[in-house]
Parts: C-alpha cells; structure tokens; sequence
C-alpha cells in the first residue's frame, strides 16, 4: 500500500497542485493520502470552506482515499463533502488492499501550551484540565480497541500534534509567524489584513517541547506501528523510533512560513513484511544550479 | 614584627612576572590613589592567583577588610574560592550565598566576626543583591571583578557600549575595584570599559607567555571538497549582498550603532525605538527585519554545510536540489578527517580536546567518534551549555582522570583550565579571535590543530592560524 502524509498546508492550492504533479510521477498506483491537520486557515473568512474544499478535491483525484484530520487552525467541525475523503478526528478506520490490511485512527487539534496566540487558532485543548484530557485519551483507547478487533497488520495514529518529547522542540508558534502567512494569502486573494486583538494571550516564547503528554502517554502504553503528525514546523523532516513506533513530524507542505522545512511530504510504501518511508519535496527543478536553486527557492 | 593575616601557603610561590605584575597593581591603588586598576593578561598567567596576592596584601595592610568578588558563573564562583583557599591561608571567602532577609544579617555577622575576608558570587547575584537593597557599597571596602571583558556591551546605538545589566550601577561605587580581563579583548572595548568607569583608572597590560603555556600550531589539516566550496561561495555572496543591502537602508536613514550587531534591529522594541528617532516607516521596518532574517538563515546553511549539518541539511529544502543530493550522499570527509586525526594521537597516548561552537556539532563529533573508533563512554566526554554546572565538573574531573577526548563548546571559553590534553582540534572556529585565545587558553601549551576544507574555508583558517603563531612567537617568557 502507498501513502502520502503531508501536513500544515494553509490553504495553499497551488502547492497541492504541485504536489499532486510529483505524487503522479512517483507513485505505481493510487496512494492513500493522510493530512496530518492545518489544511486551511482563518476559519471565519467566507473562503475557508471552499479552500478546504478545493486542496480535498484535488488530491481526491490522485488518490484512493483521503484521511485527514483538522489542525488548530482548522474548523474542529470540516464540512468536507468529497466522497472518498473521511475525517479521522476521534475516528478510525480500517483500509485492506488485498495485501496488507492498515487500521488508522486520528486526533486533531493542537494542546494550548504549543500555540502563542490563539487568534489563528480555533481548534485547541488545555489538556492540564484533567477532564479535557481524560477525555481525549479515552477517544483514542477505544478507537485502538476497536482497530484491533480486527487484527490489522499495522496500527497508524494520525494527530496534528507531536507527542511531547518528539521531534516538538521549537518556539510556540508566533503571532508573527502565523501573519507573515496571512500576508502571503492576503496577497494570493487580493484581500486586506484584518485586524489582530490587542488582548491577544500570549505565553512564553522560549524554545521547549511543544507536544501534547496525552498523546505520548497513550503511545507509549498502546504502541501504535507510525505515528504521523505535523505542527511544529521547525522539526519537519524529523524522523525517529522508540520501542516500537516509528515517528514522523511531516509538516509542512506549504512553503511559509520557514522556507528550509517546507515543501515537505512523506511517502510510505507498506507490505505485510515492510515499512519503507522516505521524506520528499515539492520541487520540480532539482536538476537546476545551487545558485539557481538558491535564488529560487529561498 | 608584624604578623600577615593571610597570604601565599608554604610550597606555592609566585611566578617570576606575577610579583612585579601584582606590586604594580598595588603602586596604583596605594601611591596612585586610583579607584580602578585594569589587569589584562594573556590565558594561563594566573590572572586569579595575581588578584589574591593583590588582596591579600591589602587586608594585611588594613587597607581592605571586606572585599566583593564578582565572577559570570556559579561554577567559576566555586573554582575561585576553592583556589584561593588551596592557595592562600586566612582568604575565607563565603561561596555565592543563597540570600534572603533573613540570611543576610547571618552573613553581615560571619563576615564581622568569622575573620571572612569577602563574599564571591556571581554578577546575576550582584544585580538581585543591590535591587533588593541586601547589601551596598558601605558594606565592602574593595570589588574584584573576575573575566570584566563582558561588563560593557557595545549593544547601544546611542552610547556604542553600555553596562551589561548585571553590574550596572557598580560604575558609580567610589571603593577600589581590581578587573581582571583576558589580553585579547579588543582594545575598542578596553577604552570603553575605562571610559565607563572614569579617568581614576589604570591599565595593566602585558603579553606574558611561559613556555609551558605556548601552544605549537599545526598547519591546518585540509579537505578536498569541490561541492563545497560551490555551496559556500554562493552563500557567502548571498550573505555579503543582503547585508549590504541592509547597510543601504541603514545609511539612508542616518542609523549609526548597529553596524556589529545588525541581528539586534529584530527586536520589536529596539525598531520601535528606531521608528521614533528616525522616523522609519512599517514598511522599511519589514524591509530590514525580512534582509536580516535572510542572511541569518544564509549563514546557518553555510555553517550547516562548512561544520557537518547534515541531519538538518538532509530534511532541508536544498536537499532536492541535485549536488546537495549527490553530497548528502557520500559520508562526511571532514568527520572522516577528524576520525583518522584521533585515531593517530590516540595510538601515541595523547589526550584530545575537541572544540566546536555549536551543540550540534558537538554531539555529532562525540557520535561519530564513538562509533567508528569504538570508543567506550568513559573514553569520550562530551560537555555543553546543556548540561548543568556540576555535571559539567563531574564530567570535566572524569576527563581528566580517565578520558581520552573531550568534546566542547564555548562553555570552558572562560576561567576553567584543562591542563590535561595534549593538544586541541579545532573543528568550528570560535567567532572571533578573542573567543579563540579564551578556548586555546584552556590547554596550556601543547598542539593546536585546525580543520579546514580546501577553498573558501582555508584562507581564513590560515589567516587564524598564522596570528596565533605571530602572538606565540612574539610573547616574551
């Protein structure tokens, strides 16, 4: 079975048009496409729907099925209507292909600790409130369960957050970061800044680990085989295994806000016997100069 | 006959330069009446050990009866007072106390009655002690300020260089005060440190070198990249032509002070300050913030590539991009460089003082040694800003005793002697030559060898390395 897992795209079609591009290219058949959350931004903007929209109905051309969840910058309600494309927030599903059968589960949203500003951010959980996070961890104990009722060969969980501890350490997410976005998509929809509230919270800003201690604690009691997940845009790229798991912080597919991590997307080849897993950019012109690529891409 | 209350304990006596070093220092505060007296030694002179005379001679004389000593760290803190205590008898210093209201009364007593000669502590300390009003200047009669080079920071548009915050207001005590600075600090800030501090001041400045202490330098090891320096000349060209670009702006506007430190102008209040004084725009304010950011980022690439970041590099954008692919994909020939130098100095017995200016690159070099020359964790010490104060000296004292390599950043550029290794390998070169002295220091002579990649990177490392065979050749014994 192949997979695509991308992350953190922000409404930018036009890098999932590129994406779907490459993916034609490298891929035999049809992939599975996972969005590990952030698929649009500025939930209450008239476009937000229809962004969201669109990026599905593209990569649901190039691909069997579409799994996303919503990130803290997404509506926690998608109203997604494509029909090969299922929301896996607090879900989970079971895919066979015939070869190798995969049981995946997903949580979206992003802990409060990892964001600056919650402006931009809709969809978060203060898991320090012992309820909201007894909550969230029963979600997932019952999706596994159901999952392994059915005796997948593998178990993948897809959440917008890291685990704490893994490939999450980085600022919060900055209030300027997330508007020298809003200024790129101001620019791609010819549209003004609004305004930001002064009464913005704002949390510390020194380097820590971002990542959510439910998520990590239930991976490290139910072992799922890949954990997929995004938002800390720093640590894109970053691979690592422990115990049993292997873990990937695939964001981000869009080139903004850190133009080194960005263009990112991982691709999974998985058989019975196998994992294989290697990350990927968006980029058309790799057979260009260093200086050429330099001047274009940075 | 008059008998000393403290000085020299038997078996330990002066070097030959250090007597007449510590009666000059004397000569300016007894027949000179000055407030300030600047020591300015190379790494290794005893710097430490000359200050202690220098108290200790003015408590024997009555002059001084409670002194301050200021140091950066709580670690040097401990270093300083176990020396003198080694060293000296009758110098009972009370070890950066933990103060509250309630202590310090306990203190003023010890200090009355326990024949204490001073308080040590760090410069953090100093700035809480005198914001909560716990001690003042009427409670000392002398301050000696250990590693001063970092007292004034040239962080001010206006003034050029400002106190750093933490002794701020020590400027303003009346009693004597005795810095103690590296010789390497640039002569700019020496004269505004001096010029802080008022014209009552003396400076006491001397290339002193020992043989002991005279490093051999070693013709920089260099390596054959061509992808290299492809990668480096375009960025350095990136770099140079967004800061000029930025020094257009800045020129336009009249902006003077920023000029060593651009980095600064990122700080929102520091542009805010700039918008009102010169009357910048939002938008010119973005212009320079987005330059600035570029040539950061241009300068991290560059090092990634220069000092072996290929973890970030490989998960990096430019990883697509064909040549940084294609050299992704051969092993590192700098670590390989580096594996085959310790290899060689470890079969002759030596012990090896790695440096690196970036945690990074530390723990890289300590993984890589480790694995392709099977090293056992006891063989290979590895010690960062990472690691707290004490694991740092448990760590450094393991090296010691039984290590073989041990792998650094900055943290021991300052006080802390590792007399130990026979010879340094520098991998990432400190920021400027002062940094490099401090780290050099450290070792106390032996050999000192650079890794450069053949190009770009070889003229500078050549340049380095030719200054620190001029100091060493011209330093008198």
């Amino acid at each position: 079975m192949n997979i695509i897992a991308i992350s953190d795209i922000y409404s930018d079609i036009s890098i999932v048009k590129e994406l779907t591009l490459i993916a034609k290219r490298i891929a035999d058949d049809k992939p599975i496409i996972i969005i590990a959350g952030d698929i649009g931004i500025r939930t209450t903007s008239t476009h937000y729907k229809q962004d969201i929209n669109s990026i599905i109905n593209i990569l649901s051309q190039i691909s069997k099925k579409i799994l996303y969840i919503p990130g803290d910058s997404d509506a926690k309600h998608l109203e997604i209507t494509t029909p090969n494309a299922q929301n896996l927030d607090g879900q989970n599903c079971i895919i066979d292909d015939g070869n190798v059968k995969i049981g995946f589960l997903g949580l979206g949203g992003a802990p409060t600790h990892s964001m600056r500003s919650t402006d931009l951010s809709p969809y978060l959980w203060n898991e320090s409130i012992p309820i909201v996070a007894e909550n969230l961890l029963t979600e997932l104990k019952i999706n596994i369960e159901k999952i392994a009722q059915a005796q997948p060969d593998y178990i993948i969980l897809i959440t917008h957050s890291p685990p704490y501890g893994i490939a999450d350490h980085s600022k919060p997410i900055t209030l300027q970061e997330m508007l020298i976005l809003e200024d790129i998509l101001e620019e791609l929809k010819g549209e003004t800044k609004p305004e930001t509230k002064e009464t913005t919270k704002k949390t510390t800003t020194s380097i820590r680990h971002l990542g959510s201690r439910i998520i990590s604690n239930f991976v490290k009691y139910y072992k799922p085989d890949v954990h997929i997940f995004g938002h800390v845009h720093k640590e894109g790229g970053k691979t690592e295994t422990q115990e049993a798991t292997k873990f990937f912080n695939v964001s981000h597919l869009t080139p903004l806000p850190y133009r080194l991590t960005g263009r990112k997307f991982l691709k999974i080849n998985i058989t019975k016997e196998n994992i294989e897993a290697s990350f990927n950019h968006v980029i058309t012109e790799k057979d260009i100069s260093f200086d050429e690529f330099i001047e274009k891409y940075l | 006959m008059t008998l000393n209350v403290c000085g020299l304990k038997e078996g330990f006596n002066l070097r030959k330069y250090q007597e007449p070093i510590v009666n000059e220092t004397l000569k300016e505060f007894e027949e000179k009446a000055k407030q300030n007296v600047f020591i300015s030694l190379p790494q290794g002179t005893g710097k430490t050990i000359i200050a202690l005379t220098a108290l200790s001679k003015l408590v024997n004389d009555n002059k001084v009866k409670k002194a301050l000593v200021l140091i950066p760290r709580r670690v040097l803190v401990n270093q300083w007072v176990d020396k003198a205590q080694e060293m000296f008898y009758g110098l009972g210093l009370m070890k950066n106390p933990t103060l509250s209201k309630e202590s310090v009364e306990n203190i003023r007593g010890w200090l009355k009655y326990a024949g204490a000669v001073g308080i040590a502590m760090t410069m953090q300390s100093f700035k809480n002690i005198i914001k909560k009003e716990y001690f003042a200047e009427k409670d000392f009669d002398m301050v000696i300020v250990d590693e001063a080079a970092d007292l004034v920071i040239s962080r001010d548009f206006i003034e050029g260089f400002r106190m750093s915050k933490y002794l701020k207001g020590l400027e303003k005590w009346q009693i004597p005060k005795l810095f103690i600075l590296p010789y390497h600090v640039r002569e700019k800030k020496i004269i505004a440190l001096i010029k802080k501090f008022g014209n009552n001041s003396a400076l006491i400045r001397k290339m002193v070198l020992e043989d002991q202490l005279i490093c051999t330098v070693r013709d920089p090891i260099v390596i054959d990249d061509p992808l290299i320096n492809i990668f480096v000349e375009k960025l350095e060209d990136d770099y140079k032509k967004t800061k000029t670009n930025v020094h257009r702006i800045l020129n336009k506007y009249g902006i003077e002070g920023y000029r060593e430190n651009i980095e600064t102008l990122l700080n929102p209040e520091t542009l805010d300050r700039l918008k009102k004084a010169y009357g910048l725009g939002e938008e010119t304010c973005q212009q320079i913030q987005i330059l600035i950011t570029k040539y950061i980022l241009v300068q991290h690439i560059k090092k990634w590539f220069l000092y072996s970041g290929r973890s970030e590099l490989s998960r990096s954008i430019l990883s697509a991009q064909k040549d940084v692919n294609n050299w992704l994909s051969y092993e590192d020939k700098k670590l390989n460089k580096l594996v085959e130098e310790v290899k060689t100095r470890l079969n002759q017995g030596q012990k090896l003082y790695i440096f690196s200016q970036y945690i990074a690159t530390a723990e890289l070099i300590t993984g890589h040694l480790t694995e392709k020359l099977s090293l056992k964790p006891r063989d290979i010490t590895i010690i960062t800003g990472a690691d707290e104060a004490d694991v740092q000296f448990e760590k450094l004292s393991s090296f010691k005793k039984v290590g073989k390599i041990l792998v650094t950043t900055p943290v021991f550029d300052k006080g802390t002697d590792i007399p130990q290794a026979d010879a340094i390998i520098v991998y990432t070169p400190p920021f400027s030559t002062e940094k490099l002295f401090q780290v050099i220091g450290r070792i106390r002579g032996g050999e000192v060898i650079f890794l450069t990649y053949k190009g770009i990177e070889e003229e500078s490392t050549n340049h380095i390395a030719d200054t620190l065979r001029k100091t060493f050749a011209s330093a008198p014994g």
